[in-house]
């Protein structure tokens, strides 16, 4: 664990450790700051993206693989799922890069505009299908569940937005709360 | 001490957080719409269905069936919704449509889906009347589902029908002359009855001319009930200035609301 002073940088690494007997920064105006240094941050990025892909793309894909196998079918293109799985999960992790900086407030827009638009796009698309004994088919249409899905990002905006005009208009005042040691 | 947080950063949290349980509460409902859609239980060819077959006053054949839905889970359906709809086998020609009322099948219920079909004997579909027809039904079944899930299943199964006046023939036989001058003819009337419904009524002979002219009429009462047939000789007299060698005999059926015309047998 690393720590730093407030600085006027966006990203501030963090080198020194508090020593258990120095006065309370607050004390001083200036919070001591515990930002996790970038290549921390980077890593555990890297490995959120990848716990990600997998729970948006390569389950999604095995599963879709798996019950084709016994006659379901979706419309859903296996390929531009994973391309936008992939997406979300790359612009995801940059959002989890730059929590500490003001750009958090506009990646966290969006990575949920992303998700929105991907929903968008999913929702007139949304069934599986499948075929019995050769004279009997059944589809299932999910695009209303999608539907109400697209609250969830909508709210993703607005707290991105709100994250975006906080770090405008009260410059560090997120990030001196969020890692004040 | 824990610090107050800045109010932004408050709202910024409560909105990531409402968004946050929409989503879960969402993944909550679709799991449990998913087990729930697990005990659903349709009776689709058990002892539970019924079907039956009917004539109805205005002539038309009306097919009912019934299938029973158990909805064991924990969201209705509403509303579920058939069509069906019959054509020929062979040539494709759509014969009849039917279907069930708009119905909601409540969570916990056993329902039984009321379908019907109903089959115009008159018209284009007059052949039902007297031959028998490889049919096929074709089924759409368009439902929803915890109020968000479309269901939509189609399927299609073969359908036998068996024709009320089955292979009907009026055949003459040869005119005698009688003493005081009329001339018997002697009709033989057969056909069965392979519809679940029995045909009764009257059937109306007129014997003609070549020219089409009528030398003589009659009709009989028929109670033929379903499965069995008719097979009987008939006399219509004539007198001798008709003469209907080279004519034919017209035959009409009327009952349970048809009035529909029977197939003409020539007269040798």
């Amino acid at each position: 664990v690393t720590a730093t002073a407030s600085s006027t940088e966006n990203v501030g690494p963090a080198y020194v450790p508090a020593p258990t007997n120095a006065p309370l920064p607050a004390a001083e105006g200036k919070p001591v700051l515990l930002i996790p240094s970038l290549g921390r941050r980077l890593a555990w990025a890297i490995v959120r993206a990848a716990l990600l892909i997998v729970a948006i793309v390569v389950i999604p894909w095995y599963l879709l693989n798996l019950v084709s196998g016994y006659g379901i079918g979706t419309p859903v293109p296996l390929l531009g799922l994973a391309a936008l799985g992939v997406a979300f999960a790359a612009v995801g992790a940059a959002r989890y890069v730059s929590r500490p900086t003001r750009a958090f407030g506009p990646l966290t827009i969006a990575a949920s505009l992303m998700s929105f638009v991907y929903l968008l796009y999913l929702i007139p698309i949304a069934s599986i299908g499948f075929q019995h004994a050769d004279n009997v088919s059944v589809a299932i249409y999910f695009g209303r569940f999608l539907q109400y899905c697209l609250l969830a990002p909508l709210f993703g905006m607005a707290a991105g937005a709100v994250t975006t005009y906080e770090d405008v208009a009260r410059p560090r005042e997120r990030i001196n709360y969020e890692y004040a040691l | 001490m824990s610090r107050r947080a800045p109010a932004l950063y408050r709202l910024s949290g409560i909105l990531r957080g409402i968004g946050t349980a929409v989503l879960v509460l969402l993944v909550i409902f679709l799991v449990t719409a998913a087990y729930s859609a697990a005990h659903l239980r349709p009776s689709v060819g058990g002892h539970q269905n019924s079907s039956g077959i009917q004539l109805d006053p205005n002539g038309t054949a009306q097919i009912t069936e019934s299938v029973n839905l158990s909805n064991q889970g924990y969201y209705s359906i509403a509303p579920l919704v058939v069509q069906l709809e019959i054509s020929n086998a062979t040539t494709g020609a759509l014969l009849a449509l039917g279907g069930s009322p708009a119905l909601t099948i409540a969570p916990g219920a056993n329902t039984s889906i009321p379908i019907s079909v109903w089959v115009p004997l008159t018209g284009s579909s007059e052949a039902l009347l007297t031959q028998d027809e490889a049919l096929v039904e074709h089924a759409w079944v368009n439902a929803t589902y915890a109020s968000i899930f479309v269901i939509q299943l189609s399927g299609g199964d073969n359908y036998s029908w068996g024709a009320p006046f089955s292979g009907f023939s009026a055949a003459p036989g040869e005119p005698t002359v009688e003493s005081n001058g009329t001339v018997v003819v002697p009709v033989t009337v057969s056909f069965s009855n392979r519809a679940a419904f029995p045909d009764q009524g009257t059937i109306s002979f007129t014997v003609e001319t070549s020219t089409g002219v009528a030398c003589s009429t009659g009709s009989i009462p028929i109670d033929v009930q379903g499965g069995t047939g008719l097979y009987q000789t008939f006399s219509f007299y004539s007198p001798t200035t008709c003469d209907p060698a080279g004519g034919s005999i017209r035959s009409t059926y009327q009952g349970s609301g048809l009035d529909v015309a029977l197939p003409t047998e020539p007269i040798p």
